[in-house]
């Protein structure tokens, strides 16, 4: 084959990626060729190649990719979690334009405030919360002080304000009210992912639905989604 | 004259297939220029404000970033 000038092979060679599309030895080099320690590391430095001279390498080299479909339960679990991310990405950049450096530009400070106010703007505040929620601290146990002071903060603004929602003066009196407690009848935020992954895929999913634990009208405690 | 992105990798050249941005990194999804039968992904981090490709660290990212490629690509 001596010429080429679709652009159909790079769309082919993107198909390489899809998850359906590749062979299980393909699957292995890639993995082997992909995961190693951080210390492997090499500087990111692109350079431009000319896109005709590789067409005809690709034709050459045959782009008849084995196909075999790979029942890969992990990998699907992962793309059901990946479109949740997306889909809560608007609520969970209501922290990035929050998150501030500190005056000695080493580390970062979130505007609990301003975040309180806009969640308290929000249709659907508990799916609103659920997005900041997956965004803010850096770690579980700062995640956790965080929705602390921003559930107080909640509170604080929605009573000045007269607003109609409910209010919890902590994260655990949110968790504990709403039902998300262990065996021991501690708050549990296992109890409260799982909840809010299925309502977010009954949100995702078109269902109209009540906001479940700020609506004042969902006044009941404990009520599961 | 149309052109890809590449890298040097290991004294191999790899043309960039797609750069997706996702949890604070890039993602970045290669293909051997020749050997077209062969792809592997990359993360790049910031290091001292320099763009730096490291390997993936698990299974479970390698999974997660092969994911995201399709989602990216059916979206």
């Amino acid at each position: 084959m001596e010429e080429y000038t679709s652009d159909k092979t790079f769309e082919e060679l993107e198909d390489m990626f899809s998850v359906d599309k590749y062979s299980e030895n393909r699957l292995n080099n890639a993995k082997k060729e992909s995961i190693g320690s951080s210390d492997d590391k090499v500087s990111y430095s692109k350079h431009k190649v000319d896109k005709t001279k590789y067409m005809k390498a690709f034709i050459m080299g045959g782009l008849s990719i084995a196909v075999a479909t790979i029942a890969l339960s992990s990998v699907i679990k992962l793309g059901k979690k990946i479109k949740e991310d997306m889909f809560l990405q608007n609520y969970s950049s209501i922290v990035s334009v929050n998150t501030h450096r500190t005056s000695n530009n080493e580390g970062y400070w979130y505007d609990i405030d301003a975040i309180a106010n806009q969640l308290l703007q929000e249709e659907d505040i508990s799916l609103a919360l659920y997005g900041v929620y997956n965004k803010i601290g850096y770690n579980q146990g700062n995640k956790n002080l965080q929705m602390a002071s921003l559930l107080n903060s909640m509170k604080f603004f929605a009573e000045y304000n007269n607003q109609e929602v409910k209010t919890y003066s902590s994260f655990d009196d949110f968790l504990i009210t709403n039902g998300f407690v262990d065996k021991e009848g501690n708050p549990s935020t296992r109890k409260y992912e799982e909840a809010m992954d299925n309502y977010v895929t009954k949100v995702m999913n078109g269902e109209k639905l009540e906001d479940p634990y700020f609506s004042k009208q969902n006044d009941l405690g404990s009520r599961k989604v | 004259m149309e052109e890809y992105n590449a890298i040097n990798l290991d004294g191999k050249e790899y043309i960039i297939i797609k750069e997706i941005p996702y949890n604070n990194v890039i993602y970045t999804y290669l293909v051997e220029d020749v050997n077209n039968q062969e792809f592997c992904i990359r993360k790049v981090i910031k290091e001292n404000d320099k763009d730096v490709l490291v390997r993936l660290d698990n299974e479970n990212e390698f999974n997660m970033a092969l994911n995201l490629y399709n989602q990216m690509k059916n979206s």
